[in-house]
């Protein structure tokens, strides 16, 4: 897949074509972008039709409200932004998963030194190994770096919940990675 | 209440983070076809004018063009070659140039006289005809044997069947240059019950063909196909004549709605 910006000389120039529904630019976004954004909705939606629906429907949200993007922050940050609420979209619209309301965080091991040295595709399978909940918690802490309040206010949940399910969720990696080590 | 460890999960989360980022998982190439089909049907659905708006641009480009000449050429009171020179009936007579040259005689080219509606047709003395033809024939016709030679006189010309000249006429068979005059002839008393205006091109019929012509091309303009502008002067002596008008209003026009749409 062709990475390149051409015939656009900038990425100002892209997001200005984009803006004009103009499809030539709108198809290189989509180039540029793809595979990244794919990679983030199987992490929160694991493989299967809902990350690639994710996709379709977040790149189309990314054509629409293009107008709204003001230039603050990378562009493909706020792509991204956009493919994290569309993949929670996703989960929202296939069960609440967020009703535990547990205030209780867990004593978590001292992290394992061979959690620093796993392969992309290792980390990749540990976390789609979580179940749903504490995985998209996981990631929106861990991998998308919103604080527990962000989190709270995106889920709809209270901060302790974020933080306990946080903390479950690394649990249960470490003993993930037991497994593996055994 | 337990506490949780967080020692080094910063610092690794962090370095999965960083490895996450730059990863990439292949995406199936259906998708993008997908997406431009929803893209295609969100744009008509969304803006309907700006999808057409080129071809509708070309529509206007024709409209106002063709308008603005057409305005332009009926505010022209320059005489046309080739147009009516009266309202009165007008019929064609052909005579071959040689015959003239030779001759110079109007009473020896009685029999080559033809004209083109016989039954509208009556005798008319050679000094009318003279009449006619120093007052509406061009400069160019004007020098020709057929003016110079023959004088006004007091004897009738005899306009002959078309058909019949021919067979008696071998020589106009061949035909191979010809003075084409426009002369008025005034209808037979006789033969008046059919109405004289139908043997005459009518203009609204004129305008109908070329706002056909017009419509059509608008409708290719719409329809997306390639529009030649230049079938539109095809048959209309004034379009014809002054086509270079034509051309420079419809390539004016054409930047004014570019300019407007910003193509």
């Amino acid at each position: 897949m062709s990475k390149t910006l051409l015939p656009f000389k900038s990425e100002q120039e892209l997001i200005q074509a984009c803006q004009k529904q103009d499809r030539r630019a709108q198809q290189i976004v989509y180039q540029i972008n793809a595979g990244k954004m794919m990679a983030v909705c199987k992490r929160y939606l694991g493989v299967g039709p809902d990350a690639e629906d994710a996709l379709m429907e977040g790149f189309m949200k990314v054509f629409s409200k293009i107008d709204n993007f003001q230039g603050q922050g990378s562009f493909e940050g706020w792509i991204r932004k956009i493919m994290v609420n569309e993949s929670l979209m996703k989960i929202r619209k296939t069960a609440n998963r967020y009703d535990q309301d547990i205030d209780e965080t867990y004593d978590v091991a001292h992290p394992e030194d061979a959690l620093m040295h796993l392969g992309v595709e290792e980390i990749q399978n540990l976390i789609l190994e979580l179940p749903p909940g504490y995985r998209t918690i996981f990631n929106l802490y861990a991998i998308e770096g919103y604080s527990h309040v962000e989190i709270g206010d995106m889920l709809q949940i209270s901060e302790g919940t974020s933080k306990s399910q946080l903390s479950r969720a690394r649990q249960i990696l470490q003993s993930k990675l037991k497994e593996l080590q055994a | 209440m337990k506490k949780s460890t967080v020692d080094n999960w910063d610092s690794i989360e962090k370095n999965w983070r960083e490895k996450l980022d730059s990863h990439e998982e292949v995406v199936p190439g259906a998708i993008w076809e997908q997406m431009e089909k929803k893209l295609d049907e969100k744009n008509k659905k969304a803006y309907p004018f700006i999808i057409h708006r080129r071809q509708w641009s070309w529509a206007a480009v024709l409209l106002i063009s063709f308008g603005l000449t057409w305005w332009q050429l009926s505010n022209t009171d320059t005489p046309v070659v080739g147009e009516k020179v009266s309202s009165k009936l007008t019929s064609k007579i052909q005579v071959p140039r040689n015959e003239l040259a030779t001759t110079g005689n109007l009473e020896d080219n009685i029999q080559i006289v033809t004209v083109e509606n016989p039954k509208h047709a009556t005798a008319i003395s050679p000094g009318e005809i003279h009449s006619a033809v120093s007052k509406e024939i061009p400069e160019e016709l004007k020098s020709s044997p057929f003016i110079e030679e023959n004088k006004p006189n007091s004897n009738p010309i005899i306009l002959a069947d078309n058909r019949s000249t021919e067979k008696e006429n071998p020589a106009l068979l061949a035909k191979e240059e010809s003075v084409e005059l426009l002369i008025d002839i005034q209808p037979s008393q006789a033969n008046n019950q059919e109405k004289v205006n139908s043997y005459v091109p009518e203009p609204s019929k004129k305008r109908n063909s070329l706002f056909a012509r017009v419509v059509k091309q608008l409708k290719q303009a719409i329809d997306g196909e390639p529009v030649d502008w230049q079938t539109l002067k095809q048959g209309d002596p004034k379009l014809e004549n002054s086509i270079h008008q034509v051309a420079n209003t419809y390539i004016k026009t054409e930047q004014v709605v570019q300019r407007t749409f910003q193509f």
